[in-house]
C-alpha cells in the first residue's frame, strides 16, 4: 500500500490518530526541510529530536534537503549537533549550497573531469557557498579584475548578504558570454528572522541579476527537483514509501508534488493553514499543487504514528 | 547610520525611522543587499508604507556594448523580496507626460515623441497620443521593431514607432533656414 499518497488532489488533512500510523507505518524514508520544520533560528522546535531519534529506532531513512545555502554541510551537520538532534552526519544533508555545487561540477567538469580548462564560477555568496564549491573541484573567479587564464563559465547567485551594485555589474559581465551559465541556489524571495521580521533571500537577489542580464537562471533549490535527484544517486530512494515534510507551500510542498512524494506540511513555520486552503479552493491546476496531503501543527505530532 | 553589526539579524534590529512612508527605489551604485534588508523592513513594518520605483530599465548602456545594470534590476529585487508592484513613475507610464502637459501648453496631437527605447519612451508615447520617432542611436536596432510589426499580440504593436530615423541630426534639413 502507497505512503499515504492520495489521488491527483491533495487535500490537506490533519494527521492525528490512526491516520498517523496508516501515513507513516509503509513510509521507509522521510525528507524534512530544516528552517521552520525542525528549527527557528538557536531554537529547536520542541519534540523534534525526539521525532528523529524515534524514526531511527523504527527503521526509517531521515535525510534533509534544505534551500538555505548559507552553510556547508559540514556547518549544518554542527548545527544539528548544537541544536540537540543526535546521528545527523553531513552525508545525510543535502543543502543548496551543496547541490549548487554537484550541478556545476557536472555542467563544467562533465564526468570524469579533472578541473583545468573547466572554467571558473563567479559566486555570489557567503563563505559556506564558496566552500561547496570549492569542494566540488571547481575554482572561483575571485572579486575585482579578472586574472588572465581560464573564463568565468558560471555565474552563481546564492544568499549574500554582502551583494552589492558592483557585484552585481560584474556578473552582467560575465553573463554577456553566451556560454556562461546563471544559476541560482534557490528561489526563495525572504526568509522569516526570529522576531517575526524577513530578510530578503536568494529570489530577490537572482530576480537583479536576470533583469540587468536578460538571461534566466536554472535554480537548483525547491520547487525544482535537482536536489531530489542528489538524493535519489546517493541514497537510492523509492518515493512511493516517502514522505516531504516542510514548511513552506511554494517550495517544500511544491517539491513533493513534483518529485512524486506524499507531503507533509507542517505549520511551526512560514506557510498558515489558510494559504494551504486557499490554494486548495482556487480554480487554477498550478495552486493545486501547492495542497499539502497532509499537515501537523508540528513534526512533533508525528511520534504517535511511530512504533513505542 | 550605521549597522550595528556585522550581520542582517543585527540589522534588523536598527531602529526605523516611524515617518517614513514611502521607499523610493531609483539608480544606485551603492545599492546592498543592507539597504534592500531596510526596505522591506519598512514596506512590512508599515502598511501603507508606499513602494516607488524612478523606471525599470534593465540596462544602461556604455560603449562598446557593454552596459551597467538599470534601476530596474533594483526594483526588481525590493519587489521579488517584499512580494509587491511597484508604482513606477518613468516612461512608459504616463506620469511624467502628464507632468510636462500640466506645465507647458501641450497638444499632444502636434508633439512628437522622440526616443531610442521601445518598451519606455516610444510606449509611453503610443499610450498619451504623441506622434513616435524612434531613434537608431540608442539600444533599438530596427530588426527588433520588425518583430513587433510582424506580431500578432497587439500590444506588441504599441511598441512601434510612427517614424523612425538613423540620427535625430536626421532631421535637421526638415528644419527651415
Amino acid at each position: 500500500r502507497r505512503a499515504g499518497r492520495g489521488g491527483s488532489m491533495a487535500s490537506c488533512r490533519r494527521l492525528s490518530g490512526a491516520g498517523l500510523r496508516e501515513v507513516l507505518g509503509p513510509a521507509q524514508g522521510l525528507l524534512f526541510d530544516c528552517d521552520g520544520v525542525l528549527w527557528a533560528g538557536e531554537r529547536a522546535v520542541p519534540g523534534a529530536p525526539e521525532l528523529l531519534e524515534r524514526l531511527r529506532r523504527s527503521g526509517k531513512a531521515a535525510l534533509f534537503v534544505s534551500n538555505n545555502s548559507r552553510r556547508s554541510v559540514a556547518e549544518l551537520e554542527r548545527r544539528f549537533s548544537r541544536l540537540g538532534f543526535r546521528g545527523v552526519r553531513a552525508e545525510h544533508v543535502f543543502s543548496s549550497a551543496l547541490c549548487s555545487a554537484l550541478f556545476l561540477r557536472q555542467r563544467l567538469l562533465g564526468s570524469g573531469g579533472n578541473g583545468s580548462g573547466a572554467g571558473r564560477v563567479f559566486v555570489l555568496g557567503g563563505e559556506g557557498l564558496r566552500g561547496e564549491v570549492r569542494d566540488a573541484g571547481l575554482r572561483l573567479a575571485g572579486e575585482g579584475e579578472p586574472a588572465p587564464g581560464e573564463p568565468v563559465r558560471a555565474v552563481l547567485v546564492g544568499y549574500d548578504d554582502q551583494f552589492t551594485f558592483a557585484k552585481l555589474a560584474q556578473a552582467c559581465g560575465y553573463l554577456r558570454d553566451p556560454q556562461c551559465l546563471l544559476v541560482a541556489t534557490d528561489p526563495d524571495p525572504w526568509h522569516p528572522l526570529s522576531d517575526g521580521q524577513r530578510t530578503p533571500g536568494t529570489g530577490s537577489l537572482t530576480a537583479a541579476v536576470e533583469t540587468a542580464s536578460g538571461r534566466k537562471a536554472l535554480v537548483v533549490g525547491k520547487p525544482n527537483t535537482y536536489m531530489f535527484d542528489c538524493i535519489v544517486e546517493r541514497f537510492g530512494v523509492d518515493p512511493s514509501r516517502t514522505l516531504m515534510v516542510g514548511d513552506r507551500l511554494e517550495t517544500d510542498i511544491l517539491f513533493g508534488k513534483n518529485c512524486g512524494l506524499a507531503t507533509i506540511l507542517t505549520l511551526t513555520g512560514v506557510s498558515r493553514l489558510e494559504e494551504a486552503q486557499a490554494y486548495m479552493a482556487s480554480e487554477s491546476a498550478a495552486a493545486k499543487d501547492l495542497v499539502p496531503n497532509y499537515y501537523v501543527d508540528s513534526i512533533a505530532d508525528l511520534i504517535p504514528g511511530l512504533d513505542e | 547610520a550605521a549597522l550595528p553589526g556585522p550581520a542582517p539579524a543585527d540589522w534588523a534590529q536598527a531602529p526605523l525611522d516611524p515617518a517614513v512612508r514611502a521607499v523610493l527605489v531609483g539608480f544606485d551604485e551603492h545599492f546592498s543587499y543592507a539597504k534592500l534588508c531596510q526596505a522591506l523592513r519598512y514596506l512590512l513594518r508599515y502598511p501603507d508604507c508606499l513602494l516607488v520605483g524612478t523606471n525599470r530599465d534593465h540596462r544602461l548602456p556604455l560603449e562598446g556594448g557593454a552596459a551597467i545594470p538599470g534601476t530596474g534590476c533594483l526594483v526588481k529585487a525590493v519587489e521579488t523580496a517584499a512580494q509587491r508592484e511597484a508604482f513606477i513613475v518613468g516612461k512608459p507610464n504616463r506620469f511624467m507626460f502628464d507632468c510636462v502637459a500640466s506645465e507647458f501648453q501641450v497638444d499632444p496631437a502636434r508633439t512628437i515623441m522622440v526616443g531610442d527605447r521601445l518598451d519606455t519612451d516610444i510606449l509611453m508615447g503610443t499610450s498619451c497620443g504623441l506622434t513616435t520617432l524612434l531613434t537608431l542611436t540608442g539600444v533599438t536596432a530596427l530588426d527588433e521593431v520588425q518583430g513587433h510589426l510582424d506580431s500578432d499580440c497587439p500590444a506588441r504593436h504599441s511598441l512601434v514607432p510612427d517614424y523612425y530615423v538613423d540620427s535625430i541630426a536626421d532631421l535637421l534639413p526638415a528644419l527651415g533656414e
